[in-house]
């Protein structure tokens, strides 16, 4: 767990740091933060490997890669890395907390849909709630985070997975694709709280 | 009904603070004047089976009588109004049941533990102090919410002086505090504001083995942490004995400070078999320690 | 030559090739009789054909060609004997074909026209089902029905072992009159137009599998087909992660079969096709049981106000939430029933009945049914044969005396129609331990009392109480918690 030094004094343009939080507490949420990526990325690769294991194949076979879905709602990290690290801290919250404002309420399409083909995965429930609580959390602090900086969030947003006539392929295909685009947002969000 | 009554006491059943005041009137029925050739003046009240004192009657008028109390601890169910009617044969009129009790108090000294259950389970306990008895049925609730989210009220089950959360979340803020709510008020306690990672008294290590190395004054530890180092990362207390001393000596604490899953205790004595056991918490120290391991024994080598 | 058809044995059309060149202008005079002293009737017709009534036994034909003034160019005059007539039936008309594409069936329905004819007659029906673009042939069945003088609708329906969503299925039909008092020849109808049930491979919006969440029982043989859009190709399909050799039944539909599935997991068998140049579609095959006979039915009062039911599920089916199996508890003698709640993640299940007054005897059926089928358990109890009370509860002790003790506990329930007996263990510290039973009226949710005599002064007892239906004894209930007592000195 790499150690996280934050010096508050180059984020915080002069609007910002009448905010409600002082400068030490934005490094503090700040630091706080990225632990609670650290945690995330952990958790949702775990996630990922344990939903694979439930759905029978081609979805637990390794070599699995289906062609990228469209999740309704929710922005894909598709801006490529150099690209990404090129945006600004705020306009990568930003990003951020559109993708944050929106996994929750699909983490807990996902949970729900699980809950019917696989009910006796009690493993997979837990960790499909806790990923969805742990969105809401970075959310709540990505918007303290921001309004620090004087950064505006996303607006809010309209996402849920298909409802249950989409048929049990697709629901596992779509419960797949977030939880992936989870990992790979999590994978994102560590690297940007790193770079604050 | 058949019997038709002749008279009534409000307030009906009055649900009343302990030590306050209390005046209730018992107003006679007209039907039954007439009949009874009765008057307010002759109106008795009691208290269960025994008379309230005079002193506390007022008439006020020849169908109403008044009965005060300057302090309602004396109060009991029932409060009865009884009247003395021909030759002295006590008539009971109208009886009501009184409740007693107090609103409750501001629950004070609340704080939070999380517990460690299993690698991935973790239970947060709040404790507080309910304050007085209030004598009524009191409604106790742990609120907890974000700076943007309430969460879930937490309700305690059989007790009124803690509760228990299990999805606890850690990286994020949680203010937390208690409502007490009963007939006669509600009371709220201080708000407290924390980081549920940094009241983690986590699970000891486990699967201690010690094994010999070439040196005979060394034996190396090594462990599983049950909390995950993406958690927090931790610092250890780590003590041994000779195995028939009861003597524990301790490994210095600044030694194993920092996170790790192995330890060399050295500068023992050749040939000789130790017992070791450790424990570990937040290696900021925030939080509290686990408690010990099991313990587990080792032999130096030879000299 | 001269060619008579006849489509209902009572009229017949000849058609014949007149001998002269000259075809235009031309009109014909044909005069027939069938036998003396009929007198010839005679037709003029432009056309080479006429209709002619049918008779027993030959007719005599006499074809005059006249031509445009009306000067006969030449006769030709015929012996037509019954043999040389041709039965062919009416081309069928198909009414109406449905699909019930959850059970992969077509149901067909056609008008037999039986009032053509006069009499009963067996007919035969031809039914051929096609696929494919190439009208591949997919079955010809037979089909005999009898003709009664009176239309009929006549419906017959088929099961397709493939979805029928995977590409149309067209169906026609054909007719064939078997009279044995004629002794022309009989030949099949013309086919039917073709009635199709379109399949959905065409002009899909995303590649699709079918079929989609099917339940089926263990050992089955399932067929799944892909389909997809123009431009698109499919590079395999899969069952679970075992390739199958694909089927092309259209342009953009292949089928593959799988043989003998096994029970899949709880989430069901993925069945997947990849389809270029970058997609992918599937389905979720459910594979499990249908239930097992509900085990060890049994059936008990606990107070008088419901029965409690509860049995073993047995073989677990391997099907989850909306494919559980469902309970339903019927009672014969009353006619109710219950819809049960089970916890499909537990083996033992009960559900409760409600007892009946003036019910004594209770004919219990269990019936248990998923999508793959049902089975049902069946109990006859007399309730009052099936006490089982609740544990003793609010039970006391107390004594005034150095020799006896007062017993008091309470049971819920209504025992009204029964007698209790109550067995009390007394134990001292010694441990030794006495067991006295007492029999006592039945009553409704009420304290009940015994007194112990014959005790030691003095002396410390532990005592305990349980209690059952003093006639037809079914099960004790459990034992109260244990009550401690020291009799008075004597």
């Amino acid at each position: 767990m790499e150690v996280l030094t934050v010096d508050p004094a180059n984020l915080l343009s002069p609007a910002a740091s009448s905010s409600s939080l002082s400068q030490q507490e934005v490094a503090t949420k700040i630091k706080q933060t990225h632990s609670l990526t650290v945690l995330l990325k952990h958790c949702s690769e775990q996630l990922l490997a344990e939903y694979v294991r439930h759905q029978g194949e081609p979805f637990s076979s390794p070599d699995f890669q289906p062609p990228a879905m469209a999740v309704p709602g929710l922005p894909s990290p598709s801006v490529p890395p150099e690209a990404w690290l090129a945006l600004s801290d705020g306009k990568r919250l930003w990003h951020l907390a559109a993708a944050y404002a929106a996994l929750p309420g699909l983490l807990g399409s996902v949970r729900r849909q699980q809950a019917e083909l696989n009910p006796l995965a009690s493993e997979l429930h837990r960790q499909l709630e806790a990923a969805a609580r742990q969105c809401r959390g970075l959310a709540g602090n990505l918007e303290r985070i921001m309004g620090a900086l004087g950064v505006t969030g996303p607006p809010p947003p309209s996402s849920s997975l298909g409802g249950p006539t989409t048929g049990a392929f697709l629901a596992k295909l779509g419960g797949y694709h977030v939880c992936r685009l989870h990992r790979d947002w999590a994978m994102r969000s560590h690297e940007a709280l790193g770079l604050l | 009904g058949l019997v038709q009554s002749c008279g009534y006491i409000i307030p009906e059943s009055p649900l009343l603070t302990l030590g306050s005041n209390f005046t209730a009137l018992c107003i006679l029925n007209e039907s039954c004047l007439d009949f009874g050739n009765i008057h307010a003046n002759q109106i008795i009240w009691k208290i269960k089976s025994s008379v309230v004192p005079k002193e506390q009657y007022r008439v006020i008028n020849r169908t109403v009588s008044s009965v005060t109390f300057s302090d309602t601890s004396t109060l009991a169910t029932p409060l009865t109004c009884n009247v003395l009617a021909d030759g002295q044969i006590e008539q009971n009129i109208y009886g009501i049941a009184v409740t007693l009790g107090l609103p409750p108090e501001k629950p004070e000294n609340l704080s939070c533990v999380v517990r460690q259950m299993s690698k991935n389970t973790f239970i947060m306990t709040c404790t507080w102090n309910p304050g007085r008895d209030t004598f009524l049925a009191t409604d106790f609730r742990l609120k907890s919410q974000w700076p943007k989210e309430t969460l879930p009220d937490c309700e305690p089950q059989g007790v009124n002086n803690s509760c228990e959360i299990s999805n606890v979340q850690f990286f994020v803020n949680l203010e937390v505090w208690v409502e007490a709510k009963n007939a006669l008020g509600k009371a709220e306690s201080e708000h407290i504001n924390f980081d549920p990672v940094d009241i983690v008294k986590p699970l000891p290590p486990r699967n201690l083995i010690v094994s010999s190395g070439e040196l005979p004054t060394v034996l190396k530890l090594s462990w599983e942490n049950q909390i995950s180092v993406v958690e927090m990362e931790l610092k250890f207390n780590i003590r041994y004995r000779i195995s028939d001393s009861p003597d524990w000596m301790e490994v210095p604490p600044e030694d194993t400070a920092s996170h790790r899953t192995s330890f060399t205790v050295q500068s023992l004595m050749p040939y000789t078999k130790y017992v070791f056991s450790l424990r570990c918490m937040k290696k900021d120290g925030l939080g509290s320690w686990s408690d010990w391991s099991k313990e587990k024994s080792g032999v130096t080598s030879e000299a | 030559y001269l060619k008579c058809i006849t489509h209902d044995l009572n009229r017949m059309i000849c058609s014949w090739d007149a001998t002269s060149s000259a075809n235009l202008g031309l009109t014909y005079k044909i005069c027939y009789t069938n036998s003396e002293p009929f007198l010839p009737v005679c037709i003029k017709t432009e056309e080479k054909r006429a209709d002619i009534p049918v008779t027993m036994g030959s007719t005599n034909i006499e074809i005059t060609t006249l031509n445009a003034s009306g000067t006969p160019l030449a006769t030709e005059t015929f012996v037509l004997p019954e043999e040389n007539v041709s039965l062919i039936p009416l081309t069928p008309q198909i009414l109406n074909l449905n699909a019930d594409f959850s059970t992969y069936t077509l149901y067909l329905k056609w008008n037999d026209s039986g009032s053509v004819f006069q009499h009963e007659l067996d007919a035969s029906w031809q039914i051929q089902i096609l696929r494919k673009e190439t009208m591949e042939t997919v079955t010809l069945m037979n089909y005999d029905s009898k003709l009664t003088g009176k239309d009929s609708i006549l419906s017959w329906n088929w099961t397709s072992d493939i979805p029928l969503e995977c590409t149309s299925h067209h169906v026609k039909i054909r007719c064939y009159i078997n009279d044995p008092y004629f002794s022309g020849r009989k030949e099949w109808s013309e086919w039917s137009p073709i009635k199709t049930v379109p399949g959905k491979d065409t002009k899909i919006s995303n590649a699709v599998v079918f079929p989609q969440d099917k339940v089926v029982l263990v050992g089955s043989d399932v067929a799944f087909c892909c389909l997809y859009n123009e431009g698109e190709s499919i590079k395999y399909m899969k069952y679970g992660s075992e390739s199958y050799s694909l089927l092309h039944l259209s342009k953009w539909s292949s089928a593959i079969k799988v043989q003998n599935v096994s029970a899949s997991i709880s989430s069901g068998t993925n069945v997947w096709c990849s389809v270029l140049p970058d997609n992918v579609a599937g389905t979720v095959l459910f594979v499990g049981y249908a239930p097992d006979t509900p085990q060890n039915l049994t059936c008990e009062t606990r107070t008088f106000i419901t029965i409690t039911c509860s049995w073993n599920s047995g073989r677990p089916t391997g099907l989850y939430r909306q494919r559980q199996t469902k309970y339903i508890l019927f009672e014969r003698i009353s006619r109710e029933n219950v819809t049960c709640k089970v916890d499909e993640l537990n083996k033992s299940h009960h559900c409760d009945f409600p007892v009946h007054a003036n019910q004594k005897i209770y004919s219990f059926t269990l019936e248990a049914t998923n999508p793959l089928g049902r089975a049902e358990s069946s109990l006859l109890i007399d309730v009052n044969q099936r006490a089982h009370l609740e544990t003793p509860d609010k039970f006391t002790v107390s004594t005034n005396s150095s020799t006896n003790a007062h017993l008091s506990w309470y049971i819920p329930g209504n025992f009204i129609q029964i007698r209790l007996l109550c067995q009390i263990e007394i134990s001292n510290t010694n441990s030794e331990r006495q067991l006295q039973n007492v029999s006592m009226a039945g009553a409704e949710n009420a304290n009940y009392r015994a007194r112990v005599d014959a005790l030691h002064s003095y002396a410390t007892y532990t005592f305990r109480v349980r209690c059952s239906a003093s006639e037809h004894f079914w099960r004790w209930s459990k034992w109260s918690e244990g009550k401690k007592l020291t009799t008075l000195e004597a």
